[in-house]
């Protein structure tokens, strides 16, 4: 039975630390199981996904309106459409543009030195235009759109941004189809009747190709439609073959072309990819050096059970790696120092066990025995330990999320997985491996396994020690 | 009777110690604010040709930062530190029409000869001084969340209260200490905190309280084991139980963290330097003072102490 328990957790073991170095080793991981579907892994190392910091890249933060002014959730909607609009145009792989609290954008371009350029492209006042747009000989209006080069002309009416009095979505009462609402300022009316009165009338005499109403924002057609009627009280709707979303969509990009917020800069940063390629290969190599002298000091002093937590902690790494790149982590280089912390906890947990397992072969005791007592008296000040390592990640965390983009929040993140992962390790693979290597025959030499001289057995050399009194199988039950 | 015996010696090192923290942290300023906290502007530059530091303090003059401080990096490659930035004046399409700092600063680098700008990082002083408060609020929120969970951890002991006290006496003492020890680096060597600063410090309150949980999880056990034993002697025993442990951590965190101080760049340094302190000032302590105070607390020495100072002892006496 016990035999049986041991192989089971050794299998559960050669399983998680396969996935773990097989999801590293796999530069872009693409999964389909029909039920499930993970696509992960960038193209840089072990497919991991690096921060600005490491990969190099521009990062911005602005404040949206003013504290007498401040935006609604709508505005800050449009502002993040608007700016993923225009950081598209520029061509960056994966840009992210988040809201932070309620009032602030963080703007995150990979890749992107030219921090200037960057500023002037999503600093630029958003500009709506109303424009009459007419189709190219041979297009029908569906077929002329931005996709399609020369497919249409737009000719300026005189009218933009600054007439809308609003636009919202809406609901065919009749129908049930999704509309979008307009309605220009009382002074735009009058134009604005003789502009569709016009476009109604190409509708009539080319019916095959008739000019359209386009809403322009920044160059791009936000919505292009035919006109039905002249409109003359200056309020219109949109039908086409919309979803509530996309109508809501339209009305807030519209909104943000027709009343532009102000933003501030509030922090800017910019690290060039040769710089954050040489932050990487020196955290690389420190950690490997690092954690190099750690699993030599394990084996040097703690000997046949440090050389059995040198592998658990190597396992510890692959596994908290893996993590971070399934999961996925943005790894910064705050995020590689909690890991590093984190590494210290998971050392300690095995010190803790090892002392104490010293103690009980110091009266005496057979080793698996020792390993047990060792685990089970060693169990609590590691749980209590690190559940107070994580309270206190998780108030970083809070405190690092909450208004900026602090570098604060990645090391929190990364001591979290790294100390729930060294728990793991500790009281799971640890424990395990050192029982199987207990129930080996090299249980005879406890001598193997502590750093000091065992009762006894102190003069002997250890080649030559007497066979330990009991069977190894009699412990651990 | 081992530390127990030299209790009072400890107590006095470490008095000092934390007294000496206070006087350098009340000496303005406390701690000298990085970019992160006062706002300003940081870069990494690369120059193609040998530059001096005086060179580029020189330039950042002229176009009027005096304040600059420059620090060289090896190879050609300079850290420098702007005390304010002033952002260029942008019209509605985003072109500059007045350039500031953020343009002059570029051009009278690169006018010094092929600089390469490697990093170049803004924080206003409205995220600045964001940062402060969060910060301080996020230690003192820490410390709180401390004495509950060890009181809590510890309920099954007589007076877990005290336990999480001395836990956070520690916690406060090694605070103050690490605090204290960049207050003066600061004043000595203009070395600045900066957000991972206070990451280092929330660390170190975390290795704190781990450590001494490790020692009172020890005498939690000879408590249990040896019921109607000397406090003094069950502690003692239980700090020469853990000391092998202790400092075998320490030591692989100091490797770890000395490894990484050779390598690593500027913008996590400030982290480990505090991570080095903190697992010094935090191991001593778990060993000391933690669980020297629970003895002094439980032998009722800390109210004779306070009896003792004069005017306190007879305003306790007229009471009664």
């Amino acid at each position: 039975m016990l035999r049986l328990l041991r192989w089971k957790s050794l299998l559960t073991i050669v399983i998680i630390v396969t996935v773990a170095f097989s999801s590293l080793l796999v530069q872009k991981i693409n999964l389909d199981l029909g039920f499930i579907e993970l696509r992960r892994g960038s193209d840089d190392i072990l497919g991991l996904q690096l921060g600005l910091d490491l990969a190099g890249g521009t990062q911005l933060i602005y404040q949206a309106g003013s504290e007498d002014f401040p935006p609604s959730p709508e505005q800050m909607e449009g502002l993040i459409a608007t700016i993923t609009r225009r950081v598209d145009r520029l061509g960056v792989a994966e840009p992210s543009i988040q809201l932070l609290g309620t009032d602030r954008l963080l703007i995150q371009l990979p890749g992107v030195e030219d921090i200037q350029a960057a500023k002037a492209l999503i600093g630029a006042t958003a500009v709506l235009q109303i424009m009459e747009r007419i189709c190219a000989d041979g297009f029908t209006p569906r077929q002329c759109s931005d996709s399609v080069p020369g497919s249409y002309e737009d000719r300026e009416t005189g009218l933009d941004g600054s007439n809308m009095a609003r636009a919202s979505a809406g609901q065919d009462p009749t129908t049930g189809r999704s509309l979008l609402l307009f309605e220009l300022n009382r002074d735009a009316a009058a134009d604005f009747a003789i502009l569709t009165q016009r476009l109604f009338t190409t509708q009539t005499t080319t019916p095959l190709h008739p000019d359209q109403l386009a809403f322009v924002l920044d160059g791009d057609t936000l919505v292009a439609a035919t006109v039905q009627s002249a409109i003359l009280a200056g309020n219109g709707q949109i039908t086409g073959n919309f979803t509530p979303e996309e109508v809501r969509r339209l009305a807030i990009q519209i909104e943000s072309g027709r009343l532009p917020i102000d933003i501030t800069e509030l922090s800017s940063s910019v690290v060039a990819a040769s710089l954050g390629a040489e932050s990487l290969e020196d955290a690389l190599v420190a950690g490997v050096v690092g954690l190099a002298l750690v699993l030599f000091f394990m084996a040097a002093y703690y000997r046949a059970s440090g050389v059995v937590a040198a592998v658990a902690l190597v396992f510890y790494t692959a596994m908290v790696l893996a993590i971070f790149k399934l999961l996925p982590v943005t790894l910064t280089l705050a995020g590689l120092a909690g890991f590093i912390v984190s590494l210290g906890m998971a050392v300690d947990a095995n010190i803790l066990i090892f002392e104490r397992m010293k103690e009980e072969l110091r009266i005496g005791r057979t080793l698996p025995f020792a390993i047990q007592i060792g685990f089970n008296r060693a169990w609590t000040s590691i749980r209590d330990g690190n559940i107070s390592t994580l309270l206190i990640a998780g108030i970083l965390f809070l405190f690092g999320t909450s208004t900026a983009n602090s570098p604060v929040t990645g090391f929190a993140v990364s001591l979290m997985i790294g100390v729930l992962t060294s728990m793991f390790t500790a009281i799971f693979i640890s424990r395990n491996l050192l029982a199987i290597v207990g129930a080996t025959a090299l249980a005879r030499w406890p001598q193997l396994f502590t750093p000091e001289p065992l009762p006894g057995r102190a003069a002997a050399p250890t080649s030559a020690a007497p066979p330990a009194p009991s069977a190894p199988s009699e412990g651990g039950a | 009777m081992g530390i127990v015996r030299y209790r009072k010696w400890f107590f006095l090192v470490s008095g000092l110690l934390v007294l000496a923290s206070v006087v350098t942290l009340l000496w303005p300023p406390a701690l000298k604010p990085g970019i992160d906290f006062s706002g300003g502007a940081a870069l990494t530059v690369d120059f193609e040709q040998p530059m001096t530091g005086a060179q580029i303090s020189a330039a950042l003059d002229r176009i009027g930062h005096p304040e600059a401080i420059v620090q060289g990096g090896g190879a050609n490659r300079f850290f420098i530190r702007l005390g304010s930035l002033a952002l260029d004046e942008r019209d509605a399409e985003g072109n500059v029409v007045v350039a500031r700092d953020e343009t002059l600063v570029r051009e009278a680098l690169i006018g010094l000869g092929g600089a390469q700008i490697g990093a170049f990082d803004f924080v206003s002083g409205v995220i600045g001084a964001e940062n402060v408060r969060n910060a301080t609020v996020a230690v003192i929120v820490a410390s709180f969340v401390i004495l509950l969970y060890v009181t809590w951890a510890f309920r099954r002991v007589p007076s877990p209260f005290r336990y999480g006290t001395a836990a956070v006496i520690a916690l406060a003492h090694d605070v103050l200490i690490v605090l204290g020890v960049f207050s003066i680096l600061g004043k000595l060597v203009d070395l600045e905190v900066n957000a991972m600063f206070i990451t280092g410090v929330l660390a170190t309150i975390g290795y704190s309280v781990n450590d001494t949980i490790v020692v009172f999880d020890r005498i939690r056990e000879n408590v249990a084991r040896y019921p109607g034993g000397a406090i003094a002697e069950l502690v003692n025993l239980s700090v020469r139980e853990t000391v092998g442990r202790s400092l075998n951590t320490s030591i692989t965190l100091l490797v770890v963290v000395a490894t990484l101080l050779l390598f690593a760049g500027p913008s996590i340094r400030p982290l480990l330097y505090v991570l080095m302190t903190g697992v010094i000032v935090g191991t001593y302590s778990s060993i000391f003072i933690a669980s020297l105070t629970l003895v002094a607390w439980e032998q009722g020495e800390i109210g004779d102490a306070f009896r003792r100072i004069p005017l306190l002892g007879r305003l306790r006496r007229a009471r009664a």
